[in-house]
């Protein structure tokens, strides 16, 4: 990420954290802020950092993936025609 | 060994009960047709002696066999009412409902059926929270395990079929219906609807004993579904059993009356018809249950081997698939006793024009099949004709219209011609009989309106009025129904016509843009019907100028064209629904009563939840869960030559932004999972003055 500054990064990881299903506690907003505060100014891929980081800290719940459809059955349509 | 369904019954008693049915079903069409044909033969010498000429011209002749035939048609739809009104009194003990108890029925084990919900950019709220409802509704029947779900999409706008995905998924974690309710969008739509089943047929049709086809707007109890399948193994011989859906959640002035009519009227004309039928007839497409394994062997559709609109995929699918199950020896029921079957009216007339479109052409095709279809039997080569009629009574009518009006032009403009033929010895006179002209309009009318007034009745015979509003209400509503409804015959006549022949000469007449939004507004109406409208008034000027009397004679026609713009505003407004609503006016039984089906529809949690301005392909990018569910179903596309032009529309759309691809460059990238694996991580990751990092932005502001 390109002239990363911490107004973005900072609603950016929260978001990413939230909409991964993370509940947003103080203490985990907090964990996320002092990665944020690591990352900025040491010119790695900020954002994917601090992803990298704060995931073995956080515990992001495992979304629904459910089973789209039942194992196929192959058959075929006839016209009914003698 | 397969499990004998405990009602099933041995090959002899199933034939007694067979031949029971179709002497019974023989004796009633030979009487129905006895007293069609002897009151049309009664009004066509009425209206030939109604004519100045009692037939003696060519012209004469033409309007007597048009009137002839559209009488016909009206008195067959007099006496299905009475038919209905007759057997709602007295009971039909052949109809499949009575030929078991209740008891045997209720014992009856159940066999696994597929619930199918077939869609195409339909609205996604209504069309999942309705299958939500079914589903609720069967599990407080404790019958759920024996029936499976599958949403069968054929929609092709990426942002239709993502957010259709992300609804389904919340949808099984709803209710907790993972590996019971399934999600499968084709990659390839052939052959409309009928293709989308028959796909899933192919695939998965052999698991399943039985099928239920619901519409995008169907809703079904759940203990009438499960009596569905009991009635299915009770008659082992039944392929089709068709329901009689009742018409719900009308807000506009049109849909209200439209399902006031049909809630009212329904019963009667649906009685009166599955009398006549019995187990030959016909599959309307939806709300009914379908035997698998015959279906799959008989009801394949052949395209269309003839020229222009007979030429292609059967579009109208449904009528052809139960003449196809009765050729192979299946019965076909309709049984109007079963309760709980649903659907939706079109909100206004532009929206159900629409829809006549299509099914006009879909009728008008069947043509092909009543002539060239083989073996199909008399009663289902029957109902296509009934279908087709309902299209092609309205061109007739048209032209009926224009007869007459060249018949009183030649009677007041020209000289009158009293030796038409060189060799006659006496002059002939042209008669006018203004009595007899009174008489024949009294009866058509009479033939219109009374299976109304019968329905009306029945609900007093049977103490249903307190569920349409009361007495004086009911009373109230049948009259202002029969207002409106014959205030849009003439504009139905018109637009129909012309779709028949659109659809006889495959050809699309441009006319007017269609409307699809639920209101209309005035400039949108006038457009729409400036035609009809400007026709109706030189029509009607005409006929002034021409007689007084003939000008009278058009006005019941002509005034519904000329005002057409102001009627469909006001009918598809939602204010006059809720008004008369308020007031208990064509109120149906679920108003009144309520019922916890169409409670559950209504406030059913939202499932398409994403916000309309942010596009469901950059929440599918950007929205972690979203991502991941929609890679899960997504497949690896990345083979052979397809690989690099995806790596190039992943690169273009995330320089440039996805609004810089096309929809269908969306579409291929969201059926990828590495495509949009990587521009997920590659989204987040852009820089904020990028297009992808004001778009992070813009969904973070919107929460």
């Amino acid at each position: 990420m390109l002239a990363v500054h911490a107004e973005d990064l900072v609603p950016r990881v929260l978001a990413y954290l939230a909409w991964s299903g993370v509940r947003l506690t103080d203490e985990v907003e907090r964990e996320a802020l002092l990665v944020i505060a690591d990352v900025l100014g040491t010119g790695e891929d900020a954002f994917q950092s601090c992803l990298q980081r704060l995931a073995p800290r956080l515990e992001v719940p495992r979304s629904a993936r459910p089973q789209p459809c039942p194992p196929m059955l192959r058959g075929s349509l006839g016209y009914g025609e003698r | 060994m397969a499990r004998r369904p405990s009602g099933a019954t041995s090959r002899a008693p199933r034939s007694r009960s067979r031949s029971r049915w179709r002497l019974a079903a023989t004796i009633r069409r030979l009487f129905l047709v006895l007293v069609v044909l002897a009151q049309t033969a009664a009004a066509t010498w009425l209206m030939l002696s109604v004519l100045p000429y009692h037939g003696g011209n060519g012209l004469e002749i033409a309007m007597t066999v048009i009137f002839a035939v559209l009488f016909l048609w009206i008195s067959l739809g007099f006496w299905i009412g009475v038919f209905g009104f007759w057997f709602r009194r007295f009971g039909d003990r052949h109809a499949l409902l009575s030929q078991q108890s209740a008891e045997a029925l209720a014992a009856t084990p159940l066999r696994r059926t597929a619930v199918l919900l077939p869609i195409y950019h339909e609205p996604i709220d209504r069309t999942l929270g309705g299958l939500r409802a079914v589903y609720r509704s069967l599990e407080r029947t404790g019958e759920l395990r024996h029936f499976d779900f599958f949403i069968l999409s054929d929609s092709r706008d990426p942002d239709v079929w993502l957010r259709e995905q992300t609804a389904w998924a919340e949808l099984c974690e709803e209710l907790g219906a993972e590996g019971r309710l399934f999600y499968r969008r084709r990659t390839l739509n052939l052959n409309y609807k009928s293709g989308n089943i028959g796909d899933f047929l192919r695939r998965w049709g052999r698991q399943y004993t039985y099928m239920t086809v619901l519409d995008a707007d169907s809703l079904m109890g759940g203990e009438t579904l499960v009596r569905m399948v009991q009635l299915m193994e009770c008659h082992q011989q039944v392929g089709i059993l068709q329901t009689s859906p009742s018409l719900i959640n009308g807000r506009s002035l049109f849909a209200r009356v439209q399902q006031f009519a049909n809630q009212l009227y329904g019963p009667l004309f649906t009685t009166g018809l599955a009398s006549v039928q019995l187990g030959e007839a016909a599959f309307w497409g939806h709300n009914a249950i379908l035997r698998i394994e015959p279906f799959m062997r008989h009801c394949g559709l052949r395209k269309l081997r003839g020229w222009g609109l007979f030429r292609g995929p059967v579009t109208s699918h449904d009528f052809v698939e139960a003449a196809y199950m009765g050729r192979a020896g299946h019965e076909v029921w309709l049984e109007p006793g079963l309760s709980e079957s649903y659907e939706e009216s079109p909100p206004t007339l532009v929206d159900e024009l629409t829809r006549d479109r299509r099914w006009a052409k879909g009728n008008m095709q069947h043509l092909w099949l009543l002539f060239a279809g083989r073996r199909l039997r008399l009663a289902h080569r029957f109902a296509m004709l009934n279908g087709i009629m309902s299209y092609l009574a309205s061109p007739l009518w048209l032209v009926f219209l224009i007869l007459t009006t060249i018949e009183t032009a030649r009677l007041v403009l020209l000289p009158i011609e009293y030796f038409p033929d060189p060799h006659q010895l006496y002059p002939q006179w042209p008669e006018w009989r203004p009595r007899q002209a009174i008489v024949l309009v009294s009866v058509t009318f009479s033939l219109l309106f009374l299976p109304k007034l019968l329905a009306a009745l029945d609900a007093m015979l049977r103490h249903r009025t307190r569920l349409f509003g009361g007495s004086s209400r009911l009373l109230g509503s049948v009259l202002l129904e029969m207002l409106i409804s014959a205030l849009l015959a003439p504009i139905r006549m018109l637009t129909q016509a012309r779709y028949v022949v659109e659809a006889l000469f495959n050809f699309t007449l441009k006319w007017a843009g269609q409307n699809r939004t639920a209101q209309i507004s005035w400039g949108r109406a006038i457009v729409n019907q400036a035609l009809g409208t400007l026709l109706a008034l030189g029509w009607t000027l005409f006929a002034l100028w021409l007689d007084p009397m003939f000008f009278l004679w058009s006005l019941p026609v002509a005034l519904p064209l000329i005002f057409a713009a102001p009627i469909f505003v006001v009918l598809s407004g939602a204010g006059p629904g809720d008004w008369l609503r308020k007031r208990r006016w064509l109120a149906i039984p679920e108003e009144i009563d309520g019922s916890p089906l169409v409670d559950d529809l209504v406030t059913g949690r939202p499932l398409d939840r994403l916000d309309d301005d942010f596009p469901a392909f950059c929440e599918a990018v950007l929205n972690p869960r979203a991502n991941l569910l929609h890679a899960s179903l997504a497949r690896d596309c990345r083979r052979g030559p397809r690989r690099q032009r995806l790596e190039q529309l992943c690169g273009e759309c995330l320089e440039k932004g996805p609004r810089a691809i096309s929809r269908d460059d969306q579409s291929r990238l969201a059926k990828d999972s590495t495509s949009l694996l990587w521009l997920h991580e590659r989204a987040w990751n852009a820089a904020p003055s990028s297009p992808w990092g004001r778009l992070v932005r813009a969904r973070i502001n919107l929460g």
